[in-house]
């Protein structure tokens, strides 16, 4: 069995300083770091890996910056890990391109991804369920293999209220499973990354070879392919923080509630 | 000249940054009030292969050179000194006298154990009568058939408490004494005659147990004899040496976290109605801190570098363990002071990084022995040789 | 009769450039959050002289009243994620739709991509808000990035576009029970093309997260408070899901451990709700909690300083406050 993991590196938030007033973000230290989600997507496929056996690619676009990510994945027990030569694809050009990669390495059973990017927002999994024609299971805290299915675990409380836990009770987890091939999106709860031992950081680092690079081409990827949908016009921030605002005890319970 | 460390090391610092950050910072405060690192921290770092940065990949090290484990060092050190001087113990002056010049069986034998954490190490050198002037040992090791058998004591040993596998040096010529005389054994904890006693009470790194080592004719086969019979002082002198530079690394971390509280602390407090960042006393102290550590984190890793490919570097190690434990004590003094009451409180981390911080200008050579090492390199390069 | 079926009595090629109208698509969410996409939808629909669809299961005399010119009814069979992408896209492969709105939960955010798939169109997910450009015909859509640090400011450069828009992005319509519009049931495929399984409850337990990393924590300090209230804190702590924890005083009151002291000389913390009854607020104390992405005070002395650092205030005893807190939530 094969599983693939789109890999993102985005800019590192803990060097980044957002400034409301001035409408800019400034980076002050450029660190990149893999999509958090993602690291959740590759850990999962990393324990399908110790439980029943699989071999793990790991995947990213490059050629900046993806180095890293990929190297530590390969560190952390990734089997092959690919540098698709493009610079920064929107989610459409990834899906097309990730698409064409499946194809091109040929039996992909499994895709695990992260469920989404927290540099853009981009959520590639259904697209990619949909161009690969596999089935989708989304919203994964864990993942596994039973027989020719892909099993998932939903937390209740995730469904329609994405990012923050709901102040009424939680419901109860639920499971769902779709036969292979499948693609799974993982959300940030999944299971806590493992660290790599640091041997095998140096070995992946010194392996010429750890890399494999594939073009456009390679992939047979046309033009039109590479097209991005996803245009940017800039950005916009939240109002800035007012403190000392007075408030109702009603008040307060309301903020709780939707908070 | 390229300034730039090679990504594999920049990679190893995000990792080991990442999980002192996540599992041994949260932690250091429980590891100092409890005196006590919880043996499976240990047991993790092992896994991890922290506690064989320098050794081959074979000995399940990570085959990271000197200065991978100066990282190692300078990470554990900005997190938790207690954890730093139990790792650098075992690293940097026990395993490493077996590595330096132990035979291809006994580190068969030890090293795997001692680098995943199976197994902590020490390194035995002081004695009651012999603290600067190591060559005064007395301890004796006394041929009888195949076996050698150790009698004596060994004091303020690190890891004393907790570890498997002793390195000790002992006379084995008492005529020709310590240079010549003296062989280093390494001596397991079961074995019949040894005994530890109780853990030091320190000023500092309460979390780094430091014992007396009881042997009462122990007996030790002689395949466990660590490099050559009556050279084991120059075996145990060689490690010190080499310990030295990540010793260094080590305070460079304590300094460089002293830095950031202080730059963190200037940002937040406030007197005399603005943040004290703004009075120029306080800046002038933020400055000179980040002057000296720059020019710690340059000497250490350059040292690390010389010692990596495989140039003279005694004198320049020496400089480490000098420059880097007075850098980081006149460091955190200064801290303190920023801090006011704060940095008096055992509640905040500079309390206890002044305390653990002391101890870096006394053990493994004090800085006077330094200042003996460097002043006899340089006179060496002129042809004067120094006595000890 | 809407223009499709115009355009089907005269003959014409539906096949055509022309992506029409604009199109809210509502699964299984409450009306209100549908109800102000069907609100937006309008406006934007009589700026470009275009047509409103609902397409869902809920009331359709409500999605007319809120601004839908139609109603596609759909079948109850035809919600679950995959049967309404196979429903969708068998309905526009006639239709093309110019604008397409979900709520963006994960199912409308799932629908919403697999269609933009299928559609060869484009898709933001989470909008807080849309702006049009009515003679480029084209939406740029802010959603937030980096946990809500900013917004990215995004168009689309094909159609459809689609965009999954987060609940309170828009203001609540009026409702208008006089407007006219039609109903019609929508077809499912033959072949819903399920291929998820419900598997029912699971038995899961997240992983314990520390107070360092909780996302909400409830912190009680002595001003105001007794143990009696403090108990209650920890309640409503246990009730929203929250860390207890207190300030020095606290501690020094016995009502917390030493663990789940927040402050620089306790525990730093970075919730995304932060709130603090009875806690002086002072720089120790602040260092270590001002991580927090929102802070709500309750404290009987309004020169407090926590007041200053904090976005929802309330001046009052939490001995007084937090039992009627607690009755409310
Ligand atoms: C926490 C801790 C852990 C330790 N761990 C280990 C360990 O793991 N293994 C081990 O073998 N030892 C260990 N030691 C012992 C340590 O190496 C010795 O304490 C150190 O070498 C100094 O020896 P001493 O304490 O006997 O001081 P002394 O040698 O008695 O020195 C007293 C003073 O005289 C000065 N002095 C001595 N000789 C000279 C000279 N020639 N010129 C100028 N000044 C001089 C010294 O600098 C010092 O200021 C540890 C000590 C501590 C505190």
């Amino acid at each position: 069995m094969n599983i693939l993991v789109p890999l993102k590196p985005i800019l590192d938030p803990a060097g980044m300083i957002v400034n409301r007033k001035a409408g800019r973000v400034f980076v002050n230290r450029e660190n990149y770091m893999t999509n958090p989600a993602d690291k959740r997507a590759l850990e999962a496929a990393l324990r399908i890996k110790d439980e029943a056996g699989a071999g793990v690619i790991v995947a990213a676009f490059g050629p900046d910056r993806s180095a890293d990510s990929l190297l530590e994945a390969r560190a952390m027990g990734a089997d092959r890990a690919i540098l698709i030569d493009i610079p920064s694809p929107d989610e459409t050009v990834s899906v097309h391109a990730l698409a064409a990669l499946c194809h091109h390495l040929g039996q992909v059973d499994l895709v695990i991804v992260g469920d989404s990017a927290l540099d853009t927002g981009a959520s590639i999994g259904p697209r990619l369920a949909e161009a690969l024609d596999f089935a989708f299971l989304g919203g994964a805290v864990q993942c596994s293999v039973e027989g020719n299915a892909a099993r998932i675990i939903r937390r209740g409380d995730s469904r329609g209220r994405p990012d923050r836990a709901s102040a009424r009770p939680a419901p109860a987890a639920t499971a769902h499973e779709a036969d292979l091939p499948a693609v799974v999106a993982v959300t940030r709860e999944g299971a806590q990354p493992r660290y790599p031992h640091g041997g095998n950081i140096i070995t992946a680092y010194r392996d010429a070879n750890a890399i494999e690079s594939l073009s456009p081409a390679d992939l047979g990827l046309s033009d039109s392919d590479l097209q991005p949908v996803a245009i940017e016009r800039g950005q916009s921030f939240p109002p800035e923080r007012e403190f000392g605002k007075q408030a109702s005890l009603d008040d307060i319970a309301s903020v709780i509630g939707h908070r | 000249m390229n300034y730039d460390l090679p990504p594999e090391y920049t990679a190893l610092r995000r990792m080991m940054r990442e999980f002192c950050e996540e599992e041994i910072k949260p932690a250091a405060k429980r590891i100092d009030h409890s005196g006590q690192v919880p043996r499976e921290m240990l047991q993790r770092l092992g896994e991890l292969g922290f506690l064989g940065v320098p050794f081959p990949r074979q000995y399940g090290g990570m085959g990271a050179g000197e200065i991978g484990y100066c990282i190692l060092m300078e990470e554990l050190n900005r997190a938790s000194p207690s954890v730093a001087t139990i790792v650098g113990a075992h690293i940097g002056i026990g395993v490493m006298s077996l590595y330096l010049d132990g035979s291809k069986t006994l580190q068969d034998k030890y090293m795997p154990d001692l680098c995943s954490g199976k197994k902590i190490c020490a390194f035995a050198l002081t004695e009651p009568n012999a603290g600067s002037d190591a060559a005064a040992i007395q301890m004796r090791a006394t041929l009888e058939g195949d076996s050698y058998f150790l009698d004596g004591q060994k004091m303020w040993i690190t890891n004393g408490p907790i570890a498997d596998v002793i390195n000790v040096l002992a006379l084995t010529d008492p005529a020709l004494g310590a240079r010549g005389g003296a062989t280093v054994f390494a001596v397991e904890r079961e074995w019949e005659g040894y005994s530890t006693g109780k853990p030091e009470r320190k000023m500092g790194l309460h979390g780094s147990p430091t014992s007396l080592l009881n042997f009462d004719n122990v007996r030790v086969p002689k395949e466990n004899i660590v490099g050559q019979l009556g050279l084991g002082f120059v075996t145990f002198m060689k490690t010190l040496d080499i310990g030295r530079v990540s010793l260094g690394a080590a305070t460079l971390g304590g300094a460089q976290a002293a830095l950031e509280a202080c730059v963190r602390w200037a940002r937040t407090r406030s007197q005399f109605g603005r943040q004290i960042a703004h009075m120029q006393s306080v800046q002038f102290i933020v400055a000179d801190m980040a002057a000296e550590i720059e020019a710690l984190r340059a000497l250490v890793y350059r040292t690390a570098w010389l010692v990596d490919t495989g140039r003279p570097f005694i004198k320049e190690a020496g400089m480490c363990k000098l420059l880097g434990s007075e850098t980081a004590s006149r460091c955190i003094d200064r801290a303190v002071q920023i801090h006011g009451a704060l940095g008096l409180s055992r509640d905040f981390p500079l309390e206890r990084a002044f305390r653990d911080a002391r101890i870096s200008e006394i053990f493994e050579g004090t800085n006077e022995i330094q200042r003996i090492v460097i002043a006899s390199e340089l006179m060496q390069e002129v042809g004067v040789r120094l006595r000890p | 009769m809407d223009v499709y079926d115009l355009q089907a009595l005269m003959g014409e090629n539906i096949e055509a450039e022309d992506y029409r109208d604009l199109w809210v698509v509502g699964l299984a969410v409450e009306m209100q959050h549908v109800a102000s996409l069907l609100g937006e939808a309008r406006r934007m629909a009589d700026m470009l002289g275009a047509y409103v669809h609902y397409i869902g299961a809920g009331d359709s005399d409500e999605a007319i009243a809120f601004g839908a010119d139609r109603v596609h009814t759909l079948a109850a069979e035809s919600l679950a994620p995959d049967a309404a992408v196979s429903t969708l896209a068998t309905f526009f492969e006639t239709r093309k739709p110019e604008f397409v709105f979900f709520p963006a939960t994960d199912i409308g955010n799932e629908v919403a991509g697999c269609l933009a798939q299928r559609l060869k169109g484009g898709v933001v997910c989470n909008c807080i808000a849309l702006r049009l450009d009515e003679s480029a015909r084209e939406i740029v859509a802010s959603h937030p990035v980096y946990d809500g640090a900013y917004y990215l400011d995004t168009a689309l450069a094909a159609k459809p576009q689609i965009f999954t828009v987060r609940e309170g992005a828009f203001p609540a319509p009026l409702r208008d029970s006089g407007r006219n519009g039609e109903t019609e049931p929508m077809d499912s495929p033959a072949d819903l093309a399920i291929r998820a399984r419900a598997l029912g409850e699971a038995d899961y337990t997240p992983p314990a997260v520390s107070l360092r990393k909780a996302a909400r924590v409830f912190a009680v300090g002595r001003a105001g408070n007794d143990s009696e209230s403090a108990a209650i804190g920890k309640q409503i702590a246990e009730k929203i899901g929250a860390h207890f924890a207190g300030d020095r005083s606290a501690f020094d009151s016995g009502w917390i451990e030493e663990d789940q002291i927040v402050g620089v000389n306790g525990i730093e913390i970075a919730p995304d709700v932060y709130i603090a009854a009875g806690i002086w607020g002072d720089t120790l104390h602040r260092a270590g909690a001002e991580g927090a992405k929102f802070v709500i005070a309750i404290h009987p002395d309004k020169r407090a300083p926590i007041f200053s650092w904090a976005d929802t205030c309330l001046v009052g005893k939490p001995k007084d406050v937090l039992p009627k807190l607690l009755a409310l939530l």
